[in-house]
């Protein structure tokens, strides 16, 4: 090692000894040892939709580990980019059926899984990309990092959502859809004026420095206009975040995360080994998502089957394709949803259940009686 | 008429008929209103000349409120709620624990003479995960309104079905008349009407101001307030930082130890009573067994097939089935959450002079008029079922 190195490493080292700990290492338990860390994905590998990949079932199950793991720090990794990942184009996008899907209940829920059973232990939101509802789990956490080249985008939707041709309709449900969505960006410690101003185009945003702090404003008083335009929602980015103190900076791997963190050294044994939320969220998307295959794959063949000639072999292709269907519903939520989505409810398919089962009733009752016959004749 | 008709007729009615329902002005609570919103403290008058009963420790009754107002949010699990806690004389704690987006104004009527007679008698209080529109309406008869973090109140526009699958909000005298009575149900539960009226209709501004040393906020009907709630744009929706900062709620609490803390309940004062969490699940039971049973009736009335005796007593039976749903779980039955009113095909015809009083008549007269109804169909079917067993 030359002369150089070895006082760069000195040097790196003296850093590490003097760094004071992260401060969120103060709130562990045993402060004085090297956390242990747990990353939870909200989306993973670009399935991020919301209200089924990002869904409070698979997170109570999470949680219910994170308490069994007792982890020193949970890292929510958040990529819910939707209908606008950058690598689909605009007719592949529309065509891909991704689209989130407003649920603020079951949002809540899930906040509240985080913030209040395991509120004890500390936690960071880590934002890969959000486009759509998930900016405002993206908001929720006050300790908020970025990808570099992370959005904060996408909440323009619910001002369409409240659309309608009275206006002051409209007014009621913009300002209920407004009021509703900013109680997640009031829970991340954020002013609600910004939240206000990524969701209705109509209001605008700017910000001053006040010291350290930052005043915003809703109008174009501030020294930095955030948005002005009555014609578009504000939107952020991970550089535009940062420098508005709305995210706490930006780390492309779970590495810079720790180190902007501040922390020096840490447990990571849990991701290494597959021991953290990663594989049972991963697991729980494919298995949706298969699940949800079958069931499209299920309505064809009852769609197949009931035209057919009507016979006990047909009734039972579609009655089992039924029960696939309903079977996948019940087991996950998100089926049921991407059902509802596509204009069908498990009642519709519980009541064709009941007209196959019906049908085949009838065929057997009359087919035993033929039976009957048919043994009467052997004797 | 056919029968998709007389169920837009009929919820067309409904609404109409609130619009007359609601000038009625709630019971104001004996102490005056004042704003801001009274401390805890305060809120306390519920307990006066409860003697004796004070030196045992209160009983806090949580009282789950979720779903449609009307449905999930109804004046008649309230009342239960009083009846228990009646039993421990004046002076008792109610919360109402709401996550709704609002519903019918009709039963906002109920719940408010329900209410403005329960703060008279007990503490109430108002605790918000999410109150839109007739929920924030319900929650504004509470003397005190604690938040979650997360919460929110507002949006109390009033709109009906335009008759083309739209919506349309009220209009002259019904909006007039609506936005004054909002604003008496606020000034009622000691707060701001101005505030109120801001949740109604969005031209009507409101702004304050607050005194930086003693903490007094001032209302304005207009801009000249330091913070403008809401401009000339805006329809009023509160979230916990501004409704905290100007007044209008008392506290912000995530968990029912969080609540009492704000509320300042001494520990030792107060124990928490169960009925309050029994008769919520109870009518959450009731609700969802109703709904499963509604759907399962209509699927089965699909599947009911020619006019065959078997078919015939089946027919019979569900409409049986459906009169025990009128009886047991009316907002199933009168189809408050979509599907219109469960009655027989054919009702209109064989009932027409009991529809047309149906269609006059309040929530407490409805079960009875639709069991007659079904009745009727029921004995027709029976006609039917003897002329169909004479001709097998």
């Amino acid at each position: 090692m030359n002369r150089w190195a070895l006082t760069a490493v000195l040097s790196l080292a003296a850093t590490a000894i003097a760094a004071p700990p992260s401060p969120l290492q103060a709130d562990q338990k045993d402060p004085s040892k090297p956390p242990k860390i747990y990353v939870v994905p909200f989306g993973l590998d670009g399935k991020g939709q919301m209200g089924t990949d990002i869904h409070s079932c698979i997170y109570e199950k999470v949680v219910k580990d994170i308490k069994a793991k007792k982890p020193d720090l949970v890292i929510i990794s958040l990529d819910s980019a939707e209908r606008g990942r950058r690598e689909y184009s605009g007719a592949e996008r529309d065509s891909l059926g991704e689209r989130g899907v407003n649920n603020s209940e079951d949002m809540r829920t899930t906040l509240g899984l985080f913030k209040q059973d395991i509120g004890d232990i500390p936690q960071v939101m880590w934002v890969q990309d959000s486009v759509g509802f998930g900016t405002l789990f993206a908001l929720a956490w006050p300790n908020m990092y970025t990808k570099s080249d992370a959005r904060l985008w996408g909440l323009g939707k619910i001002a369409m959502q409240a659309k309608s041709n009275d206006h002051e309709v409209e007014r009621k449900w913009l300002a209920a859809h407004v009021g509703i969505s900013n109680g997640f960006v009031l829970s991340g410690g954020h002013p609600t004026v910004i939240g206000s101003a990524m969701m209705d185009p109509e209001r605008k945003l700017s910000v001053s420095f006040k010291g350290r702090d930052f005043d915003w404003k809703e109008d174009q008083s501030g020294t930095f206009l955030i948005d002005g335009d009555p014609q578009r929602v504000a939107n952020f980015d991970a550089r535009s975040a940062e420098d508005f103190g709305l995210s706490d900076g930006a780390a492309d791997s779970l590495e810079d995360l720790m180190f902007q963190l501040g922390y020096r050294e840490w447990d990571d044994s849990l991701v290494k080994n597959g021991q953290d939320g990663t594989k049972m969220v991963g697991d729980y998307i494919k298995a949706w998502r298969k699940v949800w295959d079958e069931s499209q794959l299920a309505f064809g063949e009852c769609q197949r089957a009931l035209q057919d000639s009507g016979d006990s072999k047909s009734l039972s292709k579609a009655k089992k394709a039924l029960e696939t269907i309903l079977e996948g519903i019940n087991k996950y939520p998100s089926v049921e949803l991407r059902w509802r989505m596509s204009g069908q409810g498990k009642a519709q398919f519980e009541a064709m259940l009941k007209d196959v089962k019906d049908k085949m009733r009838k065929k057997s009752s009359s087919g035993g009686s033929g039976g009957s016959g048919g043994a009467g004749g052997m004797r | 008429m056919k029968r998709r008709s007389l169920c837009a007729t009929l919820f067309s009615f409904a609404l109409s008929a609130v619009a007359a329902a609601q000038t009625t002005p709630p019971a104001k609570p004996a102490a005056g209103a004042s704003t801001p919103a009274p401390t805890a403290k305060a809120a306390d008058k519920g307990a006066k000349g409860a003697g004796d009963a004070l030196k045992k420790p209160r009983q806090v009754f949580i009282l789950s409120q979720k779903g449609m107002v009307g449905a999930g949010l109804r004046h008649e699990e309230m009342e239960k709620v009083e009846a228990e806690a009646d039993k421990f004389g004046p002076g008792q704690i109610i919360i109402l624990r709401i996550n709704s987006g609002g519903g019918s104004v009709t039963e906002g009527d109920r719940i408010s003479k329900s209410l403005s007679r329960i703060r008279e008698k007990h503490r109430l209080v108002a605790w918000l995960e999410e109150a839109i529109s007739g929920a924030a309406f319900t929650a504004m008869h509470c003397p005190e309104i604690y938040f979650m973090k997360i919460g929110t109140m507002g949006s109390i526009t009033k709109f009906s079905g335009d008759g083309s699958g739209g919506q349309k909000s009220a209009e002259g005298a019904d909006l007039q008349a609506w936005i004054e009575r909002v604003a008496e149900v606020a000034e009622g539960g000691g707060r701001n009407g101005q505030v109120g009226r801001a949740m109604v209709y969005s031209p009507i501004v409101v702004s304050y101001t607050k005194d930086p040393k003693t903490g007094k906020v001032t209302f304005f009907p207009d801009k000249s307030g330091e913070v403008v709630l809401s401009d000339e744009k805006d329809n009023l929706t509160f979230n916990a930082d501004r409704a905290m900062d100007c007044g209008y709620i008392n506290g912000v609490a995530d968990t029912p130890e969080e609540l009492f803390a704000a509320m300042q309940l001494a520990p030792g004062t107060y124990e928490v009573n169960d009925a309050g969490k029994r008769v919520s699940e109870q009518w959450d039971r009731t609700l969802e067994k109703a709904k499963k049973q509604r759907t399962e009736i209509e699927q089965d009335m699909r599947l009911a097939g020619d006019p065959s005796v078997k078919s015939l007593q089946k027919r019979i039976q569900l409409y049986k089935q459906m009169q025990d749903i009128w009886k047991k779980a009316l907002p199933v039955a009168e189809g408050i959450e979509g599907g219109g009113p469960l009655l027989p095909p054919g009702a209109e015809e064989l009932g027409s002079d009991l529809v047309e009083k149906y269609m006059v008549a309040g929530s407490d007269l409805k079960p009875k008029l639709a069991c007659e109804i079904i009745d009727r169909c029921i004995k027709d079917l029976q006609k039917q079922l003897a002329a169909a067993k004479k001709g097998a």
